[in-house]
């Protein structure tokens, strides 16, 4: 998989399905978002959105997550 | 080998049951609701079970051994050192796939423990069947279907610990995928015959997660096996592409779900579920925050209204009291100081409880709920404005209940800065013995809409408070990440009965200090010192503020418990009904000042506690200011507006 075609998680919309292709953080973020199983290759869905693309809410691994508006956008994906 | 002592621990991730199991074990109160991150320190207990004496420990929840918060640190630093017979591993069994993660790490630390599948009275209705007896078999340790709030299943795991004392049976260690099980056994060759506090293959496996603890341990005298962890990282950050750390991360994933699929079967319901309509009302991107208004707005207009009418009632009860009273004891000196005492421990109950009582009964069943959780979500946008994020709501709406657990719960926040700045602006928030002082004072006498306008104000200060401060102090804001805890029936049982410990710990530990204080007014005024000291700080109580000279003493007092300065002022004004010797002025500055103008001795000590003694005495010096130039301010305004 290439992170050329890929685009941020706030691109995403409400209902949306995609597929992660890579984190752009630093070790420290990276790990801890890998210990909430966001790691390449894993299938995350948008459950809703906040105006402003403000934090969203996402199901990964059939858990639920809010990240915020800085973390998403470090989130790469695929659309599926 | 029989011991009469044994001590456990109840860990797992956050918000699966820990503090419910805890409570049920050893009959204490530890704090529940439906957020993560509610437990912040260790907590012990005691329970005598089967001829034994357990020393149970809760712990905060803590999603995998390689955190970063404060709070998490404490679980991971227990776990490692630990001194536990046994762990209770709770888990929220509708959640397997994602609880199992740090199970698998329990494995790898290779400490006895229990698995608790909790919440199994929800798995039916989510559609799950959980094979428990296939479970126990592959991770090689005992397993219950556990209800804790019914405290179904846990006298079993219990039994299940206490017999696995004898046995010595070791967990079962799971593997990973081929390319990382061969580094691991390289690096376990390496450090075999190194003296470590971990387990061998642990070790290992933190040392592919780059691990700063354990690396740090071996960097000075073991050099050559961090550059062998080094080399092996790089390989498989050449096969994968990413971190090695993050490959390890995703591998326990999986292995997580490979387990998961084998002892978990899943039947959607057909349905749209209660709670996913709940969730799209509440999380709506614009009915969202109407709606989060209203359930404050009624939420206030209870306490405040509903506060009001109990609290009328309840006075009535004085006269009729003080009539049987003296009738049946006569009218003696010792009958008088008697009644005095009584007379102002009713006014406590008779002020506070009527609103103290109806707001955590509602902040329980919100809480319980799991709707304190979608508030963090709302906000978070404008906490970002102040230089914090979303989860800082948490700490800031447990300040409207008391302000001292609220500084501990600032724990969850992921940086000192952060922790500071949430700290800074949660003793801003107006707590329940606030509300009393707002409610029996303006809410009561102005009206409620004086009473909001206050709050508005308090709101509007702690904004801007947060905006200078979070740009004086130094460092980046983090981001919002947290877990989303799914909507749950609320216990009103569990919620009635922690409402009552509530209401308890308030009478026990204010009743004495009301007491005591009113000896020592009538002490002070005995001794011709009330003057002196209302005369002392007259410049600031009433040239500036408008307000009578004897709320000197009362403000001072109030930095004990500020729902001192409402009920002292009843017995030094000798009545309940203050407007007959207050102007509107000078009851609306009393209760502003009184919001603003010193954190209470408790959360002074909590906030040196957390953030040190200079910061503690900077916050106080502040609050103390800000309420003495906005409290002169309003008094003018509001005069030159009537
Ligand atoms: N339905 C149901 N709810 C439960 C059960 N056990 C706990 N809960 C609920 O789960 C939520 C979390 O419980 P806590 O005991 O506070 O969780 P914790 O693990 O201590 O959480 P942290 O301290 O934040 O790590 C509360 O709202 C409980 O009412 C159960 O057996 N069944
Ligand atoms: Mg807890």
């Amino acid at each position: 998989m290439t992170k050329k075609n890929a685009i941020s998680l706030c691109d995403l919309e409400k209902d949306q399905n995609a597929l992660i292709v890579a984190i752009i953080a630093g070790h420290k973020s990276a790990k801890r978002l890998a210990d909430l199983g966001l790691t390449p290759n894993t299938p995350i869905k948008i459950l809703r959105k906040t105006i402003f693309c403000g934090p969203m809410e996402v199901q990964v691994r059939g858990m639920n997550l809010v990240l915020g508006k800085g973390v998403a956008a470090k989130v790469l994906v695929k659309k599926s | 080998m029989i011991t009469p002592k044994i001590n456990i621990a109840l860990a797992g991730s956050a918000n699966v049951g820990k503090s419910v199991v805890f409570n049920h074990l050893t009959g204490l109160h530890q704090h529940i609701g439906n957020w993560p991150g509610k437990t912040v320190e260790k907590a012990e207990g005691t329970l005598h079970y089967k001829g034994y004496t357990i020393d149970v420990l809760d712990l905060p929840g803590i999603r995998s051994l390689s955190t970063y918060s404060l709070e998490e640190l404490i679980t991971r630093e227990y776990l490692i050192s630990n001194q536990s017979d046994f762990i209770i591993n709770v888990i929220d069994s509708t959640k397997l796939e994602t609880n199992l993660i740090f199970t698998l790490q329990l494995l790898e630390l290779e400490k006895p423990f229990v698995l608790a599948l909790n919440m199994a009275d929800l798995l039916k209705k989510n559609g799950i069947t959980l094979d428990s007896k296939k479970l126990a078999a592959i991770l090689g340790v005992p397993v219950t279907l556990v209800s804790a709030i019914y405290g179904k299943g846990l006298a079993e795991s219990l039994d299940q610990g206490i017999s696995s004392l004898h046995k010595k049976t070791k967990p079962r260690i799971l593997k990973y995928g081929k390319e990382v099980e061969e580094r691991i056994e390289q690096l376990e060759q390496v450090l075999q015959n190194i003296p470590l506090i971990y387990p061998t293959r642990f070790a290992a496996i933190k040392l592919l997660e780059k691990d700063e603890e354990i690396e740090k341990h071996l960097k000075t005298a073991h050099p050559e096996i961090l550059e062998k962890a080094k080399i092996l990282n790089l390989e498989l950050e050449k096969i994968h592409g990413h971190s090695s750390s993050v490959v390890i991360a995703d591998e326990r994933c999986l292995l997580a779900a490979h387990v998961a699929k084998q002892v978990m079967t899943i039947t959607k319901p057909q349905k749209i579920s209660f709670n996913e309509r709940l969730d799209h009302l509440t999380g709506h991107k614009i009915l969202g925050y109407p709606v989060m208004l209203a359930v404050l707005s009624v939420m206030f207009i209870t306490v405040f209204k509903g506060g009001a009418y109990a609290s009328s009632l309840l006075e009535q009860l004085l006269p009729i009291m003080q009539t049987t009273f003296y009738g049946i004891f006569g009218n003696t000196l010792t009958t008088t100081l008697i009644f005095s005492s009584i007379s102002s421990i009713f006014a406590l109950i008779s002020l506070a409880i009527p609103y103290i009582a109806p707001f955590y009964f509602l902040l329980f069943i919100l809480e319980d709920l799991g709707y304190l959780a979608r508030v963090a979500y709302l906000m978070d946008n404008l906490m970002h404005k102040v230089g914090i994020h979303g989860k800082a709501c948490l700490p800031l709406i447990l300040g409207f209940g008391c302000n001292v657990p609220a500084c501990l719960s600032c724990r969850i926040m992921e940086t000192q800065r952060e922790r500071f700045l949430t700290g800074l602006l949660t003793v801003f928030v107006p707590c329940s013995a606030v509300t009393v002082v707002v409610a029996g004072l303006t809410g009561r006498f102005l009206g409620l809409k004086f009473a909001f306008g206050l709050y508005l104000l308090v709101f509007l200060i702690i904004f801007i408070i947060g905006k200078i401060a979070a740009r004086i102090v130094p460092g980046e804001p983090t981001e919002l990440i947290m877990e989303m805890p799914s909507y749950k029936l609320p216990n009103i049982k569990t919620i009635a009965l922690h409402t009552w410990f509530k209401l308890k710990e308030f009478i026990y530990i204010a009743g004495p200090v009301v007491i005591i204080s009113g000896i020592i007014i009538e002490g002070a005024n005995s001794v011709g010192l009330l003057t002196p000291i209302s005369n002392f700080l007259s410049p600031i109580t009433s040239a500036w503020l408008g307000l009578p000279p004897a709320t000197g003493i009362l403000l001072i007092l109030g930095i004990l418990r500020k729902e001192l300065i409402l009920v002292m002022l009843a017995s030094i004004l000798g009545t309940e009904n203050f407007a007959a010797v207050l102007t509107n002025a000078q009851i609306l500055v009393l209760s502003l000042v009184s919001m603003l103008y010193i954190p209470c001795s408790a959360t002074i000590a909590a906030l040196y506690k957390e953030f040190g003694w200079k910061k503690a005495l900077l916050i106080t010096v502040l609050k103390i200011s800000l309420a003495i130039i906005v409290g002169g301010l309003v008094f003018r305004a509001f005069n030159f507006l009537q």
